[in-house]
């Protein structure tokens, strides 16, 4: 149990995002709605090529064009940029080679649009064509250009470990199958596009950035290095951000390039990437090929997995080592895995870069896991759910790949969403073309140890008490409507049993706010929601020495009821004002400093290189159960309903669990229905909103949401993520439910109508039905 | 004459004579107002962050509608009340149930999801959530799964309603008529030209006397043009406030319909036709192309995907077209000549749509194919008449869109089926021939294959779903 067990405060209400209001009115600014007087137009020159050697990048004509104030090209910078430090392949602007279709070549910094634009026009770019490579087939031909000469055979990592036997592993199965899963590239598409306000101030050479970024401190960090000036003349304020779900996990070329150009003109840049750039940078998750083998006994207990699995990763390198490692790492601790052979190869192609979308790493190795196991209960004759409990952890436990399970909720989940969506006495009932399935997942508490390693504490949070008696959490976390600010102020409320309406969240500008690693792999609510609670700690015995004081009582029975201080319930205690007075009256103002680090237990093993990746404080679980009904005349599956339970270790706010799981399910949803990166001869094509299909309102189904709190016993109040667990279940739980409609297995995703027509239809060909039909 | 736009920006007047004509809403908004509320998601009219709400009178009241302000001309918003999300103050119902209900989660997409729920809340009655949804379809967010925003929209679309827009409606009636007043918009900015005559007369001397002008509609996809190809428009003709030409009327035996009626002003006279123009309509676009798109506009246009040419080719639609002042009736299917190319003359417009009533043994069937309910491209969508006499096909006319190079009939599977008893095996030689009649392309919407697979299909399913008549119709997607 977690010593931290909420009583009667705000955690675990369903308390509406602090922010809300602002949003909901137009008060809230994103970075394009920052303009101020002066600012210049920044546009970039984008590679119409796959892959080709830079012979010259001419801007005479455009730096000639009144109104331009700068051109920068990849001579102007270099400095390459990349999250991983073992990894950074990237130039703001293209040097020697362009590799992608898109790719940043030159940017101008001009008076309008109508002259940026123009200016653009007038740069010739010579180049020698090379082969480009769109598949990771292709890429890895041997005799293939290499994209990157440190890179030979363009695989930017290959993973390969066995755990346990798997020879003995499957012999020991009575039913082996292996099957082949492809699960196209996805896009976030979120809904506001990239944008960056640079200015420079050329008097006191400091650079401050308004970026639209999940990670501030990362693009701090690589704006140092790109400029090739000290950390502290830089300033990175983010504002409202219009969602993330990854595609802003890393600095972004536009960010860099923004600050380029304001440097170059001796001013203020701005840059709004179109829907269309917003696509081309990408980041997305990648295609994926998987092969997988699983052995069951009949009981339906996992003897052996064998796992292959190839990721086309775009130019450059990104996160592309993590996301190959994670895609290994996390078979495990979802299930009990005694034989494990996991062969990952991420590739190097001339597409746009991927990256860490919600779910990094998981989602379509989950898909193949589930949709195998799904088929292997059928040909077993078992229930789905009977098949999965063969298989359940018990926490605490160490997986064979040293990865810390300290809480397991997955039980709790299969049973919610068996008795919510009536399966037992409804599979196998439905009327034809209906059809249940379902399917589980699982995703980490932010990652154990940081991509950037630098001996602090994970997370680092300031509290603010000053004489009005209002509470200020100075945190660098990343709102991007997740709604971190409103369980920081939550758990800092909690810990202190002060009223709500005191507090108020700092968040998002490095002059001011601790510095944060970022909102990604579900990292804040744990590691920062535990700075949090430390702060509010340490705030709270100050207040209580304070109250002991006048109290004339011990500390350790000072109590804080309804703004009250009592030292015992006999006393009448003194009231907030007054005990705020006297903790003044030494210090002034009080700042207090929480941080939180990770245990080391929790850093994952070191049985195989890379093995550290999947290591985190608390596994969120998921369990989904998807009804569906497919029109067998035109493919198009329809989904009626969805359940699903999500262990999230305690709920801090109902509501924005409840926000979080939806719209997780609801984005696997259209990773598995709809959405798809489309290339042509190397160019993504499907670059607008009507292209790329999000699911609108219309397509969107009821989706019931069971929480379940196993309380974890690190976790912040017990709590564990919330905001990605729950995407990767929908896929296989989707595909399971169509093949209780129609028999048939859909192992390619998306699975479009055409998609399924094509499967119907060939099914009818070969029950020798008529042509057409 | 030339004289300014003038317009309500909330409750403030406002005259505007410098904006260029193709100035967008949103960028004026955004950029000369500073109005940021107001998003910009794609630029073309398909995410809904940039919904404002647009005020205008109609018969004693004030009519509100939902518009994409990102393709939207400043000039067309002359003599109306545009309001975005600023004006509404943050305490509106709307904005407290969306906070409330975790209806905002980024808040990107957020106040034009507001202001589309602001139009339906000044829409008179009880709104359940298939009006909702409607409502909303143009309306896309990442965040939530929507689910949150449909919880927020049945509590704050209860009733009675009633809003400081309400209570100002009088006034504001008033100070647009005064507006209105005013001669017809000719409005000169910036080197551009945008003129917007009120009647099919002043439309047709304007065009006379400038037969480069671009006509232009709803603008749901001239817009795009400025917006995503930086299009030179120096003279923009506007149907938009041409009055009598956005009639929906019966006469004699025939449906006749203006080319400026919106989608969302011929959707009821079309569904008392056929049933399926319903779903069309409903499918077609969003909320907030409906309201400002035109069916004249899309047939005028060309595009081989418009969704209202193959339904009106199958029931053998005629255009009405205007010179001047001389007219000329022309069949629909005759009015396109090659890819984006139509029989237009110049200074030529469309200027009514007509189509003859069924006769009582016609069936029909529409159906549009599309990876997505509502805003989406039609990989396929047939449209279907048969008249039927004693069990035989005496008449067949199948059109499709999305399998040529322009909307078209398929002659070869007409002939197949005329003469033939309306049964399977006349369907089955029918879908046989519209090998002959198409040779779809390949491309992301959908594989060539599988088009001509679809086509097949949707002929086939009009089939089996018109052999209990229209009274048994089932309406699903697809």
């Amino acid at each position: 149990m977690n010593d931290l067990t909420p009583r009667r405060g705000p955690i675990g209400a369903a308390l509406p995002l602090v922010d809300g209001p602002d949003k909901v009115s137009g008060a809230a600014k994103y970075t394009a709605d920052f303009l101020p007087p002066g600012t210049l137009v920044g546009r970039i020159l984008r590679s119409p090529h796959g892959h080709a050697r830079i012979l010259a990048v001419d801007t005479a004509a455009a730096r000639a064009l009144p109104g331009v104030k700068a051109v920068v090209t990849g001579a102007d910078c270099d400095k390459t940029f990349g999250v991983l430090p073992i990894a950074r392949s990237e130039h703001p602007l293209a040097r020697e080679r362009v590799r992608y279709r898109g790719e940043p070549v030159a940017a101008v910094a001009a008076v309008d649009e109508a002259t940026a634009a123009r200016a653009l026009e007038l740069i010739r770019l010579e180049v020698e064509e090379l082969p480009a490579y769109y598949t990771a087939a292709a890429a890895r031909a041997p005799d293939a250009v290499a994209l990157h000469e440190h890179r030979p055979g363009n695989v930017e990592r290959d993973v390969l470990f066995e755990l346990g036997s798997t020879a003995e592993g499957f012999a020991k199965a009575d039913l082996v199958r292996e099957a082949v899963y492809n699960c196209a590239e996805v896009c976030q598409n979120q809904m506001e596009t990239h944008a960056a306000l640079a200015e420079w101030d050329p008097l006191r050479g400091r650079m401050t950035v308004h970026a639209s970024t999940q990670v501030p401190y990362y693009v701090h960090l690589m704006l140092a290095r790109v400029l090739d000036i000290d950390m502290s003349r830089i300033r990175v304020v983010k504002p409202f951000v219009g969602g993330g779900f990854g595609a802003r996990t890393e600095t972004l070329a536009v960010e860099l390039i923004a600050a380029l150009l304001a440097r170059k003109a001796g001013g203020k840049v701005r840059i709004v990437l179109t829907r269309e750039e917003t696509f081309l940078t990408h980041r997305g998750r990648p295609e994926t090929d998987i092969r997988l083998k699983i052995g069951l006994t009949k009981q339906g207990r996992i003897t052996a997995v064998e796992c292959e699995c190839t990721q086309r990763g775009g130019a450059h390198s990104g996160y592309g080592v993590v996301t190959i490692l994670y895609a290994g790492s996390m078979l495990y601790a979802i299930y009990d895995l005694r034989a494990v052979r996991y062969v990952g190869t991420r590739v190097l192609t001339n597409t746009p870069p991927c990256g860490a979308f919600r779910g990094h790493g998981t989602v379509d190795v989950r898909f193949a896991f589930e949709s195998l196991l799904d088929r292997m209960a059928s040909e077993l004759g078992l229930d789905p759910f009977a098949l999965r409990r063969a298989n359940l952890l018990t926490a605490p436990t160490f997986t064979d790949n040293d990865l810390m399970v300290n809480s397991y909720g997955l039980p709790e989940c299969l049973d919610w969403v068996e008795r919510e969506s009536g399966w037992r006495a409804r599979k196998g009932k439905l009327p034809k073309g209906k059809g249940l399935g379902m399917a589980c997942s699982h995703y980490i508490s932010g990652a154990s140890k940081p991509v950037n390693w630098t001996g602090e504490p994970h997370a680092t949070v300031k509290l603010k008490l000053d004489f009005d008696g209002s509470i200020v959490v100075l945190t660098g976390a990343a709102d991007i409507g997740q709604g971190s600010s409103t369980v920081m102020l939550q758990a800092a409320a909690e810990v202190l049993g002060l009223d709500l309406g005191r507090f108020r969240v700092v968040s998002g500008d490095s002059d001011v706010v601790p510095k944060d690693n970022g909102s990604y792999s579900s990292r804040v609510t744990f590691l920062v929601g535990n700075a949090t609670i430390d702060a509010a700690r340490k705030l709270r015995h100050m207040l209580c020495e304070a109250a002991a004081r006048l109290l004339e009582a011990r500390i350790e029975d000072v109590e804080i009821e309804g703004e009250i201080f009592r030292a015992g319930h006999q006393d009448k205690g003194m009231p907030f004002a007054a005990v705020l007075t006297e903790a003044l009256k030494d210090t002034g103002t009080i700042t207090v400093t929480g941080t939180y680090s990770t245990i080391p237990e929790s850093h994952g093993g070191k049985k195989y290189r890379g093995a550290a990746i999947g290591g985190t404080m608390g596994y969120s679980y998921s369990a989904q159960v998807v009804e569906v009904t497919v029109d067998e005349d035109t493919g198009r599956i329809t989904v009626d309903k969805v359940w699903v339970a999500h262990d999230c270790g305690k709920a801090l706010n109902r509501l924005s669990v409840e926000g979080q799981v939806q719209g997780s399910v609801w984005m696997g949803m259209g990773q598995a229905m709809s959405e798809e990166a489309a290339y042509h001869d190397g160019l993504m094509v499907m670059t607008n909103m009507l292209d790329y299909r999000v699911p609108t309102i219309q397509d969107s189904p009821p989706i019931e949401v069971g929480i379940v709190e196993s309380n974890d016993p690190h976790g912040p109040f017990g709590a564990k993520e919330a905001g990605e667990g729950s995407l990767a279940a929908f896929l296989p739980a989707l595909t399971a439910a169509v093949a209780d409609a129609t028999g048939l297995r859909i192992d390619d995703l998306p699975a479009t109508p055409d998609r399924v027509y094509a499967l119907l239809d060939k099914r009818r060909r070969q029950r020798g039905g008529k042509a057409a039909r | 004459m030339t004289r300014p736009i003038r317009f309500l920006l909330g409750d403030a007047e406002v005259s505007e004579a410098a904006a260029p004509p193709t100035l967008t809403l949103l960028r004026y908004l955004r950029e000369r107002r500073g109005l940021v509320g107001t998003k910009e998601g794609c630029a073309e009219g398909d995410c809904g962050a940039c919904t404002v709400a647009i005020a205008e009178p109609r018969d004693g009241r004030l009519a509100y509608k939902a518009v994409n302000a990102c393709i939207h001309f400043l000039p067309a918003v002359d003599g109306k009340q545009v309001i975005p999300i600023e004006s509404l103050g943050g305490d509106h119902p709307l904005q407290r149930a969306m906070v409330a209900h975790h209806g905002s989660q980024c808040g990107f997409c957020t106040p034009g999801f507001v202001m589309s729920l602001f139009a339906l809340y000044h829409r008179p009655g009880r709104h359940d959530d298939k009006a909702i949804k409607d409502m909303l379809a143009g309306n896309l967010c990442r965040c939530t799964g929507y689910r949150p925003i449909l919880d927020a929209a049945r509590d704050a679309l209860g009733e009675p309603r009633r809003d400081r827009f309400d209570e100002a409606e009088t006034a504001t009636l008033a100070r647009l008529e005064t507006m209105r007043g005013e001669p017809p918009l000719d409005y000169a900015a910036a080197g551009g030209r945008y003129v917007a005559p009120r009647s099919a007369d002043q439309l047709a001397t304007v065009l006379a006397a400038h037969p480069e002008a671009r006509l232009v509609g709803g603008a749901t996809d001239v817009g795009l043009w400025v917006t995503k190809e930086m299009r030179e428009l120096p003279l923009l003709v506007s149907t938009a406030e041409v009055e009598d030409m956005a009639y929906v009327r019966l006469a004699g035996d025939r449906l006749e319909i203006g080319a400026a009626a919106t989608y969302a002003g011929a959707v009821e006279a079309l569904s008392a036709l056929h049933v399926d123009w319903r779903l069309l309509l409903r499918r077609l676009g969003s909320e907030q192309i409906r309201a400002v798109g035109t069916i004249g506009g899309n047939i005028a246009n060309g595009s081989p995907i418009g969704d209202t040419m193959p339904p009106l080719i199958a029931l053998g639609a005629s255009l009405m077209l205007r010179k001047g002042g001389t007219r000329r009736s022309l069949a629909l299917e005759d009015f396109y000549l090659g890819y984006r190319k139509t029989a237009l003359a110049p200074g030529e417009f469309v200027e009514a749509i007509h189509l003859t009533l069924p006769p009582a043994h016609r069936r029909f069937a529409v159906h549009k194919l599309a990876k997505r309910f509502d805003q989406d491209i039609s990989s396929v969508l047939g449209a279907f008449a048969f008249d039927v006499e004693s069990g035989r096909v005496v008449r067949a006319r199948l059109a499709f869109g999305g399998m040529a190079a322009v909307p078209k009939r398929a002659i070869a599977a007409e002939t197949a089926l005329t003469g033939q008893p309306f049964e399977r095996a006349a369907i089955e030689q029918a879908m046989e021939a519209l090998g002959r009649d198409f040779q779809p392309l390949d491309d992301h919407r959908a594989s060539a294959a599988y088009r001509l697979t679809a086509a097949r299909n949707l002929l086939l399913k009009a089939w089996l779903e018109l052999q209990g008549g229209d009274s048994i119709r089932i309406h699903g997607h697809g």
